[in-house]
């Protein structure tokens, strides 16, 4: 049974009953260790859920509230929305259940008791005396009732929520608030509304999709259980709660490179394919079509730790992955391809398919982007699974995760990653890296996609074994239904199969097919892919070697990546129009950044606002290797806003770059939009630089040496002042 | 941390008070700030720096005094082992830059971002003696801090 608001309003009436037997239960819960944390402190515990006994955690929303929650002394205003939320877990599993608390420092609590109570219906609430007990509210959960005989390590079956005011209760004092010496202020009404429709809302518009579904059936029942734990998660990472998003109706929002307005759709005089291609709506389909990764957990043991979770520490390399996505999706299906959850069929949801399972999180080669090759790749930078990135770092490591994944997957030779380094793009070291041999032949991804794109079937139908090949990589572990399988694939791939073949090809077909399904069963696709790929060049590519080409123009796409850093504490206000204006081009995808200890992928804004994807939200890992895993975990429907005032300053600028015209475009644009206006001081953000990296190295090299021997020559130290010593010479 | 009269005094705008947020920061940081590191502005009063720069300056009127500190809530960089630079003037910042680099010997895929006044990035391309002519504090030294990224989780 989902707890609607009405339930919450009504059960808060047997709080005082209920919070005196929760509160001596908790007893013992006060006794123990818990961690003080500050209020501007995010959880950086990792979850190990069925051994530690403490979980602290600490959620704010207004950023105004965490200065003022540094200072014990101060007390928080009611009209802010702090809630500081600590997590405890009883020692004892064994008879009785699992306890949680989820509490925030002081005023209102909403607690959610063990499940075996029973549900006595009392009067009204007592709020009027003030005391301990009366200001606290308690919510009873029924559907967790049933489980509690058999109950899961990790299922909290009770949650104790405490929300409101700040100012008596504080960060260490947890554990001395028992003694009652504390008397905590009376909720006002309107924390009690907020954590109400707090829980309501996620009850009812939570991200996953059975929301709506009620009743007493045991899936409803583990729709709660995984409720729970999704709420815990929320507000043990911080991910806000799903309250609606508003976008003003007077200007309009940008979201990479598209604008929209909400103008259009709700008045008439607009003309119908206006409101459809700049309409809320359209926002709305552009904003779900983008790949949304967050934590996962139970996923496959990561290398060199006995983590199988990201949560609370893989944000950065969830939003890096997302950014990715992105590039690939648009290398593969172009910037107007839109995700359509109710299709599951054509070329581009196959092609849609592929790029999620490869940022699948799981070891196999066929997932060259999850997060276990990420994790093994931040190894060559010094960080360790667990660990906390940063951008740049994020950067680094999915330029090798790529150059790597590469090898196993002829596709992601079409595409490669730059990393600015000191925030300068060396022209020379673009051009380099993205001028390779022909890339038409590479992979298979493209000529599906090129069936959708061009007129089907005009420029593909030459190399119909390779597009088959293609449809197999896709479903990689899928045994042997081969026939069904291979018709399937021809009917994705060809829509004009008459077109296609010529009976041989088609022979060859078969045989490719069967050998690369084989083969990946064994999991040794490597080589299948570097085989067929070379065979096919074998076959095909004698025309195409040397020559510059036509169509790629021997162009890799490439996504450049500019770690920056716009300010020293907090983000330099000269910059927001820059990165405003970033959002409007259409080269850029995104900005990988956060708020700060928090990351955020940005995608667009509305005033002063950024739109972001956020990762903190736990979600079980989905088995990437099977055919037809659901991909509904992968997208968004509810974008998010954040001021840009609250932007961690560290951030790192995405760029693709699909042809060298682009590139080309890139440098002839861009250093207009990253230069703040302020006269006297147009330093952009980063800078295009001719030549090659370590060219400008050895040049700095030389200048340093030769003026360290100048600075050496008036170094005849009795005619200096005693102060200069301390100098270096430069 | 800078006295409040030089931030409204100085002519450039990465000194001018930005923003209140800004302000409180600045306050916050100073709470948290644990090292026992201390700035070069509190190790010397206001005058003797003055004086410092003006012997140096009379003894070597091509280069730039610059003071270059460690971002205080700073913990991937290490610590120069000197603070006080005499820079020539007409080396750019990216070259600057890539001098601190090699003092530390930081691999290139380590971050490092140079902060004027603690507030913002300057421009690589540019030459120090103009970086120095707009950002150069009360007591004649230029300020420079140095930090890499933050981390998320």
């Amino acid at each position: 049974m989902i707890p609607s608001l009405q339930s919450v309003a009504v059960k808060h009436a047997s709080s005082r009953h209920q919070h005196r037997r929760a509160s001596s239960g908790s007893q013992d819960l006060r006794n123990q260790t818990v961690l003080p944390i500050h209020m501007a402190q995010e959880c950086t515990e990792a979850p190990r859920w069925p051994c530690d006994s403490v979980y602290v955690a600490n959620y704010f929303e207004e950023p105004t509230s965490r200065h003022v929650g540094e200072q014990p002394g101060l007390p928080t205003g009611p009209s802010s929305k702090l809630a500081r939320v600590r997590l405890c877990k009883s020692p004892t599993s064994n008879h009785e259940c699992n306890k949680y608390f989820v509490r925030t420092a002081g005023g209102m609590s909403v607690s959610v008791p063990e499940a075996e109570h029973k549900q006595t219906p009392l009067p009204a609430p007592q709020l009027e005396d003030g005391t301990l007990e009366n200001s606290d509210v308690a919510v009873r959960m029924p559907a967790t009732k049933s489980r509690t005989s058999h109950t899961n390590s990790y299922l909290p079956i009770s949650v104790e929520l405490i929300g409101g005011r700040g100012q008596t209760s504080m960060p260490g004092d947890g554990n001395k608030s028992s003694s009652s010496t504390k008397v905590r202020s009376l909720p006002p009404s309107h924390t009690l509304a907020m954590s109400a429709s707090f829980i309501k809302s996620y009850f009812s518009s939570g991200p996953e999709k059975q929301s709506k579904s009620a009743g007493s059936t045991p899936e409803s029942e583990t729709s709660v259980k995984t409720k729970m734990l999704g709420l815990w998660n929320n507000v043990k990472y911080g991910w806000a709660v799903n309250l609606k998003t508003n976008f003003s109706r007077d200007s309009p929002v940008y979201l990479l490179g598209c604008v929209y307005h909400k103008c259009l759709g709700e008045d008439e005089d607009n003309s119908e394919e206006e409101v459809e291609r700049h309409g809320m709506e359209a926002f709305k389909e552009h904003f779900h079509s983008l790949v949304w990764c967050t934590y996962r957990r139970q996923f496959a043991t990561l290398q060199d730790s006995s983590l199988t979770t990201d949560c609370g520490w893989g944000c950065m390399l969830r939003t890096g992955q997302m950014m990715l996505a992105h590039s690939l999706i648009r290398h593969f299906l172009t910037r107007d391809w839109r995700y359509n959850k109710n299709s599951t069929q054509g070329a581009d949801n196959l092609i849609h398919r592929c790029i999620v399972r490869w940022l699948g999180d799981s070891p196999s080669p066929h997932c060259p982007l999850s997060l276990h090759n990420l994790v093994h790749f931040g190894q060559k930078l010094g960080k360790k699974a667990g660990d906390w990135y940063g951008p740049a770092s994020v950067a680094y490591i999915f330029k090798d995760a790529v150059e790597m994944g590469s090898k196993y997957i002829p596709d992601l030779q079409r595409i490669c990653i730059y990393v600015a380094q000191d925030c300068a793009v060396y022209i020379q070291d673009v051009l380099d890296l993205c001028f390779t041999s022909c890339v038409c032949n590479k992979g298979n991804l493209i000529k599906l996609a090129k069936d959708i794109h061009l007129k089907p079937g005009s420029s593909s139908s030459l190399y119909p074994d390779e597009r088959s090949l293609a449809a197999m990589d896709l479903a990689p572990s899928h045994t042997l239904k081969k026939d069904t399988k291979a018709s399937e694939a021809k009917y994705y791939c060809n829509e004009k199969p008459g077109q296609n073949d010529d009976g041989r090809s088609a022979a060859e077909v078969s045989i490719n097919g069967r050998k690369s399904t084989k083969e990946s069963q064994k999991e040794t696709s490597s080589d299948t892919h570097d085989k067929s790929s070379t065979d096919e060049e074998k076959k095909l590519g004698s025309g195409h070697s040397k020559e510059p080409c036509a169509v790629c123009d021997n162009w890799r796409s490439v996504l450049i990546m500019v770690p920056v850093r716009l300010g020293g504490e907090a983000l330099n206000p000269i910059y927001a129009p820059c990165l405003y204006s970033l959002f409007t081009h259409e080269l850029c995808v995104g900005i990988i950044g956060g708020r700060p200890k928090h990351s955020l992928y940005f995608v667009g804004f509305q005033e002063d606002s950024l739109i972001h994807l956020d990762p903190h939200l736990c979600q079980d890992a989905v088995m990437v290797t099977q055919s037809n895993f659901n991909l509904s975990s992968y997208h968004c429907c509810s974008p998010r806003k954040m001021a840009l005032s609250r932007m961690d300053p560290s951030a790192t600028l995405g760029f693709y770059c699909h042809s060298r015209m682009d590139f080309l475009r890139l440098m002839e644009e861009i250093p207009e939009l990253i230069t703040p206006k302020q006269p006297g001081f147009e330093y952009p953000i980063f800078e295009f630089v001719d030549g090659r990296c370590e060219d400008s190295d050895a040049c700095t090299r030389q200048v340093s040496t030769e003026d360290e021997m100048a600075a050496c020559l008036p170094g005849d130290t009795p005619l200096l002042p005693q102060d200069s010593e301390e100098f270096v010479f430069l | 941390m800078r006295p409040q009269t030089n931030m409204t005094t100085c002519n450039c705008v990465f000194c001018c008070k930005t923003s209140s947020v800004g302000d409180k920061l600045d306050n916050w940081s100073i709470n948290t700030h644990t090292s026992d590191y201390r700035p070069f502005k509190q190790i010397k009063t206001f005058a003797s720096r003055k004086q410092e720069v003006a012997n140096i300056r009379s003894k070597f009127p091509n280069k730039i005094p610059v003071i270059v500190e460690r971002y205080a809530k700073e913990t991937n960089l290490p610590i120069l082992d000197k603070t006080k630079f005499l820079v020539p003037q007409e080396l750019t910042m990216s070259q600057f830059v890539t001098i601190l680099r090699n003092r530390m010997q930081l691999q290139s895929t380590m971050t490092f971002y140079l902060l004027v006044n603690n507030r913002s990035l300057v421009s690589l391309s540019r030459p120090l003696s103009e970086v120095y002519r707009e950002c150069h504090d009360d007591d004649g030294f230029l300020y420079v801090t140095y930090a890499s990224q933050e981390v998320f989780g």
